[in-house]
């Protein structure tokens, strides 16, 4: 057992035998040498002085248990629904960003942190997405529409997918947070210069999650968000200024699926499957008077 | 999300480790609702990831994902409100409840805290990884994305550093 070891020696190595990440045999060395150095003495000290006055001053803390039950709630229940009621029972108009809730029992995640959730797990395959989109043609979304006048649909695919994946990546979902179609309808009041039919589609799997403003084509248009099981879908609402083809796209793992009803022209895109929006389609036409549609 | 065998490896893997990441969060973003729901988050992940860990001994693993979603958590409320990792972390523990004979203990901690505070964030981190949620040097490494080498060096600025503030304080305390 060498006890041997020169002052410099030790000091260089006193850090890490405090830390623990010495061998037995060099620790002990480290433990001779400090038995007959006063100096490495003081200097060992001084370390366990720092961390048992750090440890003092940062008490561990014991995680509440209602947080064990929170994760083994997510754990044992379908995503889907998870996500969807914790955005549901946190949501109440205007006052989201502000207000905190009393109770710490509540479920406190707000839309834009669930939204941030999805966002950043599907992060990686997202912004792979939009690169591959950035440097390919992308040949599959030409299937040009003979009418869409001023809209070209390479144009507005390409946006509606950017917004669409701009609003979760940028945790901007919604502008108006609000499960009730009362709430999110008013609000685009003089925001826009029509009136989106809003429907509360909770009962049918679609939770409405909120409305947001957006900018597509050149045009401030509604972006009406639902939720889907673990996915987020946009919806966008605006007049149609010319009877559409309805077109089903899918890219880069999006889909998205338009369609005109009424006198409204309406875009669906998420990360959802395809029969998902067929079915929200399917909600939107039959609660729409279908007056105009073309189609079909 | 799991099924049964998942599940039951998942608890077995990772909740022992709550406190450690409870822990970590309120280090990091301090507010003990924001703590928990980052922790929350990063058990998602984890359970989203889960397949991708390779050992059962998760404990590193889980708080790099807690340690990246705090960072996250701080860094967007950072943009947003007044809050960002580079505040001043004093008040982490709520002093109020503690009785008045431990009055001056509670001055010595609230100095070790600022001390902590005029450290930088990655100083910090590094001596609270070791100190707090002892972990090892190559635990940190992963934790916070950085050489084995650097933690060390890390960990040695940032105790220097403390040794002069606790020192100092000291000093102060003494001739005053």
């Amino acid at each position: 057992m060498t006890s041997n070891l020169s002052c410099q020696e030790a000091e260089s190595q006193l850090e890490r035998a405090y830390d623990g990440e010495l061998s037995s045999l060099e620790a002990s060395a480290i433990a001779a040498h400090l038995a007959s150095c006063p100096r490495c003495t003081a200097r060992d000290r001084e370390l366990h002085e720092i961390g048992d006055a750090l440890r003092g001053a940062f008490p561990s803390q014991k995680a509440p248990p209602a947080l064990v039950e929170r994760i083994m709630e997510d754990l044992t229940e379908p995503e889907a629904e998870r996500n969807v009621t914790r955005q549901l029972s946190e949501m109440s108009p205007d006052n989201s960003r502000l207000a905190r809730p009393a109770t710490r029992a509540t479920w406190r995640a707000s839309l834009p942190r669930a939204a941030s959730l999805i966002a950043v797990a599907s992060l990686g395959w997202i912004a792979s997405a939009e690169l591959h989109r950035r440097g390919s043609g992308d040949p599959n979304v030409d299937r040009t529409p003979a009418t869409s006048s001023n809209i070209g649909a390479v144009t507005i695919t390409d946006e509606l997918v950017a917004s669409h994946v701009r609003s979760l990546l940028a945790n901007h979902i919604t502008d108006v947070r609000s499960t009730d179609q009362h709430t999110v309808k008013p609000w685009f009041t003089g925001k826009l210069d029509y009136a989106p039919t809003v429907l509360d589609l909770a009962s049918q799997g679609f939770p409405l999650l909120g409305g947001r403003l957006d900018y597509i084509d050149g045009r401030p248009v509604a972006a009406l968000v639902y939720g889907r099981r673990k996915h987020v879908l946009n919806l966008f609402v605006w007049p149609a200024s010319s009877p559409d083809a309805d077109r089903a796209v899918s890219r880069d793992g999006f889909v998205l699926r338009h369609w005109v009803a009424g006198s409204m022209s309406y875009w669906a895109v998420s990360d959802a499957t395809g029969s998902d929006l067929e079915t929200l389609e399917r909600l939107y036409r039959s609660a729409v008077p279908d007056s105009t549609d073309l189609k079909r | 999300m799991l099924d049964a065998g998942d599940l039951a490896r998942f608890e077995r893997a990772l909740l022992p480790h709550l406190d450690a990441a409870y822990s970590l969060a309120r280090y990091i973003v301090r507010d003990p609702h924001d703590a928990e729901d980052a922790v929350q988050e990063s058990y998602l992940r984890a359970a989203r990831y889960f397949h991708t860990l390779r050992d059962d001994d998760g404990r590193a693993w889980l708080l790099a994902i807690v340690r990246r979603v705090c960072v996250t958590t701080a860094t967007e409320r950072g943009t947003h409100s007044t809050v960002s990792i580079d505040e001043p972390m004093l008040h982490l523990v709520d002093d109020r409840a503690m009785p008045d004979e431990d009055a001056a203990r509670t001055i010595a901690r609230e100095r070790v805290r600022s001390a902590m505070d005029q450290l930088a964030p990655e100083l910090r981190q590094t001596l609270m990884l070791r100190e707090l949620a002892d972990c090892s040097y190559s635990d940190i490494a992963t934790i916070t994305n950085v050489a084995v080498g650097t933690v060390m060096s890390r960990l040695s600025r940032a105790r220097a550093r403390m040794a002069v503030q606790l020192r100092r304080e000291v000093d102060d305390a003494g001739t005053a």
